[in-house]
């Protein structure tokens, strides 16, 4: 039994589609492209699926990780690619596909690039990351107010045609930060902020 | 399609993959070269749409047609409808992004009455008039077909053609003439005459009404020669030659009917007579085996899906079954993909293949006994005893499953309160069942729901009063009052929701006003619970002049004619009025296959005959 990590892009109108929706449409790319995949035992057998880390509704990216398993007897790499891309939809476009013994490892980090509209100029814009970042937090339990401002590292600013471009690491895992609080903590002075992840770390 | 003119609108609606399309397997065509532009509109959510098989029937069909491009359209949800509107953006296609307003037919399917708030809605945010008289030639022609088109009335005023029967070929055949009349650039009057003179479509602004003083029919007219007096439908005689749709659209939303649809019959040879779909869809038809097992291992491929359904009105009335099955089952338990067989009837056969198919998955179990005494289900014709409802519960539950799904209707023409007082009665027997025998696992349960009876057009119950709704509400609450037993789940229908159902089922073309006056008032999705409002309609229907009584409640006469009698379904109104008087002397009528009743709808299959042949040779 092999762990196979299929990177993959969620782009274009894909970001109109939810974590769990892009689950159920993945196993079902899988079940066409007609590989040796292997089905969880048990009553309702179904191939077990682990995204790296889950995207939000609204964000792009072009480095999903997907991982599944093969039986034994299973294709090389490159042909494994090119049968996923094959029945890839409108938006996902396979990119790579390796081997390996032991699971995916947990994902650390993801880098980001966030598209702001704004009227602030990139000085302007820059500043407000500056200082303390505080937003609430929810969690199923209660409501926190946490500075997001440490959480952000590696930043760049660069000017858009329509506002400012940040990119940006954000962390994966127990801490991990959705961007949408970094559109959270700039308010009204933005009027749309774009997703697309770059890279995951792991 | 591009969605950023749409993208601002797309962040402020709950479920923004319901308005981009960009589904696997969707149809991409160029709009600009193709002849003929068609949007397929469908009247309620993507995700009652997605699971319409006929929709996707009928857009994979059109879109075989080379310069012919079929795209979808389905009912915004009112946050959606909302940002449209606030954006003064036209309602659009979901392939290419196109506002519905420039395509040159908008195709509506019309699957139950409570849409056609929704079809008015619809025609209103892609910018285009209601009224049918008020489009011009240069605005997309609205069609509409399914089968609330049986009786299109309500609608008249609104739909420039309705198709009536199945639309595979009919359609195809109406956007060759749609095409011709293009290139010939002919007035749009000139087109709807022409339309009215192919077999199975109607157009409405083709005939003259009158009414009689107490407000009955007294003509339905064509107001031109060559106009045809009576509206045949279109059948498909060769189930085995028909389009399916084998490589069609795969939603990401969680959609209701969410696996591969394989359609097995058409057609029921059982003739309940409260069953619209048992009479319109007569005669049965049937797929073959081989033809059904290539169609499903295709769709699997094309799919990825790991469910099959098989449909059909009664499936273990396809005499193929046990083959059907063999055959499915040689690939399917392989590829771990499970088959579901819904819509059954009782009996102990059956139940020996349903355990043979849900080795795989095993789902809940489901009758439909309608009535819950003997007389009531003879008044009916759901030729079920008794009897074979214990026993084949009494199979389910030595088979281990514990729980049971039973379908009764309440307010059946001649019901009396012990009918009522049955139900309950039936279902305790079913919970003492289980408990005779010892048997593991937490208990039973035996889930009792009960819906109104709407009388619906061309059936034998076509002229019957639905009860009053109070009455309907007293009936309800008889059952739960007899109702003892914790192991018995009761629901029940709206009965006000029923009512509604049964005014424009039985409608004229009187009720447009009605209609029209709603939808400006902001009515929409009426059979969903949080935008069905009563107290709404009743007073849309007071405002407009018009009895909801005089459609929902009033005995029609045995001569007196009909709004939907100009249609012709194959099966004969003199039949529909026999198995009247046969209900009301509470005699059965057989099966097609035991014995041919001669309801007529062999005349549709060209004189050779009606194919619901016997089960077995011997």
């Amino acid at each position: 039994m092999k762990y196979v990590f299929a990177t993959f892009t969620k782009t274009g109108n894909l970001r109109y589609i939810s974590h769990l929706d892009l689950q159920r449409a993945f196993t079902r790319l899988l079940l066409r492209t007609g590989l040796p995949i292997k089905f969880s035992e048990g009553f309702n057998p179904h191939p077990k699926l682990m995204f790296a880390q889950p995207l939000s509704l609204f964000q792009e990216s072009v480095c999903e990780v997907a991982e599944f398993r093969f039986e034994d007897d299973c294709p090389a790499e490159a042909e494994t690619l090119a049968r996923l891309q094959a029945q890839s939809p409108e938006g996902m476009t396979f990119t790579k596909v390796e081997y390996s013994e032991k699971k995916l490892p947990p994902c650390k980090a993801a880098e980001y690039t966030l598209t702001f509209e704004t009227a602030l100029d990139v000085e302007a814009f820059q500043a407000l990351f500056a200082g303390e970042m505080p937003v609430v937090k929810k969690t199923k339990t209660r409501e926190e107010t946490v500075d997001i401002a440490p959480l952000i590292t590696e930043k760049s600013f660069a000017k858009t045609e329509k506002g400012v471009a940040l990119r940006c690491v954000l962390p994966c895992g127990n801490e991990y930060l959705n961007p949408s609080y970094i559109e959270q903590f700039l308010g009204d002075k933005v009027t749309d902020m774009r997703v697309m992840r770059e890279k995951l770390m792991f | 399609m591009n969605t950023e003119k749409y993208a601002h609108l797309l962040k402020h609606v709950e479920k923004p993959g319901r308005y981009v399309g960009g589904e696997l397997n969707s149809e991409y065509k160029d709009p600009a070269t193709v002849d003929l532009n068609l949007c397929f509109c469908f009247p309620d959510t993507y995700e009652i749409g997605m699971s319409n098989l006929g929709m996707r029937i009928l857009v994979g069909c059109l879109n075989q047609m080379d310069g012919v491009y079929c795209q979808r359209s389905y009912a915004p949800w009112p946050d959606m409808e909302a940002q449209l509107l606030q954006n003064d953006l036209p309602l659009y296609a979901l392939e290419t992004g196109e506002p519905l307003c420039d395509f040159d037919a908008l195709l509506f399917t019309l699957q139950y009455e409570l849409c056609y708030t929704n079809v008015l809605n619809m025609i209103r945010l892609s910018g285009l008039p209601m009224y049918a008289k008020d489009r011009t030639g240069e605005m997309p022609l609205i069609i509409a077909g399914g089968p609330c088109s049986y009786n299109p009335e309500p609608l008249a005023d609104f739909v420039d053609i309705f198709s009536i029967g199945e639309g595979e070929e009919a359609l195809c055949e109406l956007a060759e003439l749609i095409r011709t009349c293009k290139k010939e650039g002919v007035s749009k009057e000139e087109l709807l005459y022409r339309a009215s003179r192919l077999e199975g479509f109607y157009v409405p602004s083709l005939y003259n009404v009158t009414y009689n003083e107490d407000g009955t029919l007294a003509s339905f007219t064509p107001r031109r020669e060559g106009v045809p007096a009576t509206v045949r439908k279109r059948i498909i005689t060769d189930m085995d030659k028909v389009y399916f749709p084998e490589k069609s659209p795969m939603p990401y939303l969680d959609v209701v009917h969410d696996r591969v649809m394989m359609e097995v019959t058409r057609g029921c040879i059982r003739g309940c007579r409260f069953c619209q779909a048992g009479m319109i869809y007569r005669p049965y038809r049937d797929k073959s085996p081989e033809g059904i097992n290539a169609c499903a291992m295709a769709s699997i491929g094309h799919t990825g899906y790991s469910e099959i359904s098989l449909t059909s009105l009664s499936i273990s009335d396809y005499p193929r079954l046990p083959e059907l099955v063999d055959k499915l089952l040689a690939w399917t338990e392989e590829q771990k993909v499970g088959l579901s067989l819904p819509s059954q009837r009782i009996d102990a056969f059956y139940e020996e293949l349903m355990e043979k198919v849900m080795s795989v998955r095993k789902s809940g179990l489901t009758f439909a006994p309608e009535a819950g005494t003997q007389r009531l289900r003879d008044v009916i014709n759901k030729n079920i005893a008794e009897d074979d409802i214990l026993v084949a519960c009494e199979k389910a539950f030595d088979g281990g499953r514990n729980s049971l799904k039973l379908y009764f209707m309440n307010g059946l023409p001649t019901e009396r309160d012990e009918d009522i007082v049955g139900i309950a009665e039936l279902a305790q027997k079913i919970v003492d069942l289980f408990y005779a025998k010892k048997r593991k696992g937490r208990g039973v349960t035996v889930t009792v729901s009960v819906s109104c009876f709407v009388p619906k057009p061309f059936t034998p119950f076509q002229w019957e009063a639905q009860n009053d709704f109070r009455e309907l509400e007293r009936k309800q609450k008889l059952l739960r009052d007899h109702i003892t037993s914790r192991k018995i789940d009761y629901k029940y229908h709206d009965a006000k929701v029923s009512r509604l159902e049964a005014v424009f089922a039985k409608g004229d073309r009187r009720l447009g006003k009605a209609l029209a006056y709603a939808v400006e008032k902001g009515q929409k999705f009426d059979a969903w619970d949080e935008f069905f409002s009563y107290e709404n309609w009743m007073s849309y229907f007071a405002d407009t002049g018009i009895d909801p009584a005089f459609y929902a409640n009033r005995v029609m006469g045995e001569t007196e004619l009909l709004p939907w009698d100009f249609i012709g379904i194959g099966v004969t109104k003199r039949f529909l009025l026999s198995e009247k008087h046969k209900a009301e002397a509470e005699t059965t009528t057989p099966d097609c296959r035991t014995k041919c009743s001669a309801c007529g709808a062999n005349t549709l299959c060209g004189g050779k005959g009606c194919s619901a042949h016997p089960v077995k040779e011997n």
